[in-house]
């Protein structure tokens, strides 16, 4: 069995309903796995989100690249980092 | 029940704004079907029908595929509505249609009023959570106040970068409240950036040692060609430097198909130079093709030993399915204009003598695969060279899915882009007819032709009833072989005879047709066949043919899924 890696994403977004809906059924299409997600705002107005997930997936970190270009790809995401890390 | 109206002269209803922002955005044709939910909207479609014309279809999927045909053959905007609960699942299909093969349609579904949702009222379904996976983007509004930004941010988001679909779920609230016409609207959107970073000249000027090194390249002409209108930029890119062209099925008309260049449809289906050039090469340079599966065969095999340059306006279809050796993230008419000034010329000699050699052995634009079939029956790629040449290639030609879609990107010889529309990515049979229609109603003065399988006319065949009453004169072609003839193929060449589901029987097409007042014909000979594309042609209106073809007639070549390229089966034999 393949095994899986783990990685950190932070995404800053546009504060609107639907956005993280639309994140995580994007994850889902690539059988991605969320395993902790934590959500704030980093302006006072309010205007953005900033989503920090750590995530597990059987793909590499060239594949999960891909992942990663189509969220940033959806229209309310502004940006996205992330990178492997170790399992806890 | 009293129709709502505005109480100041300085407010409008919001189904007022609706009609006003489609006249403004320069609409000038919406497919939509009403229902509840949608009431005060239709009440004011009458008021501005002199500005903006409504095409009721008779099923909401055929008017999304209308609308997705229209806006392939104009490069504007297309509009579908559908009512809330199933108006807008039966949308479904035409935007997950119009994502796959990048068209700007902006999909509007009613939904019920905002305080009732989330109480599984009357037609009620969760559509924006439905098409989600398949949007370019989406939006829910439940006040007037929001219809002109929200529109214009759609109508931007759908044209601009890679096109497609936007959906707008609208609550019934929107239409019957009042706001202000706000014509200078700002479009919001930080995080969109439909053209990506420029890339630099010195990167372009990468491809010059690439294109030194190369012995055997190959150019990929596919739909981002179409889209970015760099259908000349192209042209004189490939003559600098002398490579050959293969075209995706979307990208078929981005080069001129008489061209010394041209070795025609590269893929599962392609022509048998084109593939072999593909297979051979050792430079791909891909302009507006995201590289599918259906033209890649084996990924291993297409990917050994072999260069890749890749144009894309989506960053994230570069490095998807292929390694790039040279990323060109951009608009292709962008980047092949500083090409052009940045390269120096090529030749390839000794690449197009292999070519022309495999010309000579395996044909080229021609019948060789397919030598006379049966005699009961008509031959469909001859019926369609007949079209092709009845038509002398300057129609619009809308093909269902299957065989007829194969054979009709290798035998209409097309003279015009932006003239085959077709499901390429999703596949959907049902297409050919409401998509024809829509291309019609979008350029009334070109020809426009549905080439269909009895199968694929079958699934939206209701949309004779729109055609006929609003006489779109299209021409209705139905290969009829009594099958589901791409799957038959499948069964009697890769499991072994076993006609499982894909023999129908047919109604009379040609009764059909005159029940809409359609004139028709069947055509069981040429000479038949001959004269009912003259009378198909002679009419102003609608006009139909069902053309008695062979059942058993294979699409070659034929790259079996996950086969090579270079290892097409050229015929029934190399299949056993």
């Amino acid at each position: 069995m393949k095994k899986n890696h783990h990685y950190d994403v932070i995404s800053n977004v546009q504060n609107q309903p639907g956005v993280l809906a639309r994140i995580t059924i994007l994850l889902r299409k690539f059988n991605v796995n969320i395993q902790s997600i934590n959500v704030k705002h980093p302006d006072k107005e309010k205007k953005f989100t900033q989503i920090h997930f750590t995530i597990d997936s059987k793909k590499n970190i060239k594949k999960i690249s891909l992942v990663m270009k189509k969220l940033e790809c959806l229209i309310p995401v502004i940006e996205v980092r992330y990178k492997e890390i170790k399992p806890d | 029940m009293k129709t709502p109206q505005p109480k100041s002269n300085s407010e409008m209803l919001g189904s007022e704004i609706f009609c006003e922002a489609m006249a403004e955005l320069g609409v000038d044709v919406i497919f939509g079907i009403p229902g509840g939910v949608l009431l005060p909207l239709y009440d004011k479609f009458k008021k501005y029908g002199h500005k903006v014309r409504h095409i009721l279809p008779r099923q909401e999927q055929g008017g999304g595929f209308a609308a997705d045909g229209y806006a392939r053959v104009t490069g504007k905007v297309g509009i579908a509505i559908g009512t809330s609960g199933p108006g807008a699942t039966n949308l479904m299909t035409s935007i997950a249609n119009s994502m796959m093969d990048s068209v700007p349609v902006v999909y509007i579904t009613g939904q019920v009023v905002e305080e009732m949702i989330g109480t599984d009222a009357f037609q009620e379904t969760d559509v924006l959570g439905m098409s989600m996976p398949v949007v370019k983007h989406s939006y829910f509004i439940s006040h007037a106040k929001d219809i002109v930004k929200t529109l214009k941010e759609a109508f931007y988001i759908a044209k601009t970068g890679r096109p497609g679909p936007v959906h707008i779920d609208i609550s019934k609230d929107a239409w019957v409240t009042e706001a202000r016409y706000i014509h200078e609207t700002e479009v919001d959107l930080p995080g969109y950036n439909p053209i990506p970073e420029k890339c630099s000249d010195s990167e372009i000027k990468k491809l010059n040692s690439l294109l030194e090194k190369a012995k055997k390249p190959v150019l990929i002409a596919g739909h981002g060609v179409e889209i970015s209108g760099a259908q000349s930029e192209l042209k004189k890119f490939s003559e600098k430097h002398n490579i050959p062209v293969v075209s995706t099925l979307l990208g078929i008309t981005a080069f001129p198909q008489n061209h010394a260049l041209w070795l025609g449809l590269i893929g599962m289906h392609g022509e048998a130079v084109a593939n072999l050039a593909a297979h051979n090469a050792d430079l791909i340079i891909s302009a507006g093709s995201r590289f599918d599966d259906r033209i890649t065969g084996n990924l291993k095999s297409f990917t050994k030993n072999t260069n890749f340059v890749h144009i894309d306006i989506d960053i994230s279809e570069i490095d998807k399915n292929i390694t790039t050796d040279l990323p060109l993230p951009g608009d292709a008419k962008d980047i092949l204009i500083r090409a052009d000034k940045l390269l120096s010329s090529h030749k390839f000699e000794n690449w197009w003598h292999a070519i022309n050699e495999w010309k000579k052995k395996y044909g080229f634009l021609d019948f060789s695969l397919n030598p006379d079939n049966e005699k009961d029956f008509l031959s469909q790629p001859r019926i369609i060279k007949m079209i092709s040449d009845a038509t002398e290639g300057n129609a619009v030609i809308a093909s269902d899915v299957g065989r007829n879609q194969m054979w009709t990107g290798r035998f209409y010889r097309f003279r015009k882009p932006n003239s085959y529309i077709t499901s390429g990515g999703l596949g959907s049979m049902g297409y050919g007819v409401p998509s024809a229609m829509g291309a019609k109603l979008g350029k009334p003065d070109r020809e426009v032709w549905a080439i269909c399988g009895d199968g694929g006319f079958q699934m939206n065949m209701q949309e004779l009833a729109t055609i006929a009453e609003n006489n779109i004169g299209i021409k209705i072609a139905i290969m009829e072989d009594a099958s589901l003839g791409m799957v038959r193929q499948w069964q009697n060449l890769l499991f072994e005879g076993n006609l499982s589901e894909t023999v129908i029987k047919n109604p009379d097409f040609k009764i059909l047709a005159s029940a809409f007042n359609i004139p028709a014909w069947n055509a069981e000979s040429y000479e038949e066949a001959e004269n009912a594309i003259k009378n198909a042609r002679d009419e102003k209106g609608p006009a139909l043919i069902a053309f008695k073809v062979d059942p058993n007639e294979h699409v070659f070549p034929m790259v079996p899924p996950n086969t090579p390229l270079g290892e097409q089966a050229l015929n029934d034999n190399d299949l056993k």
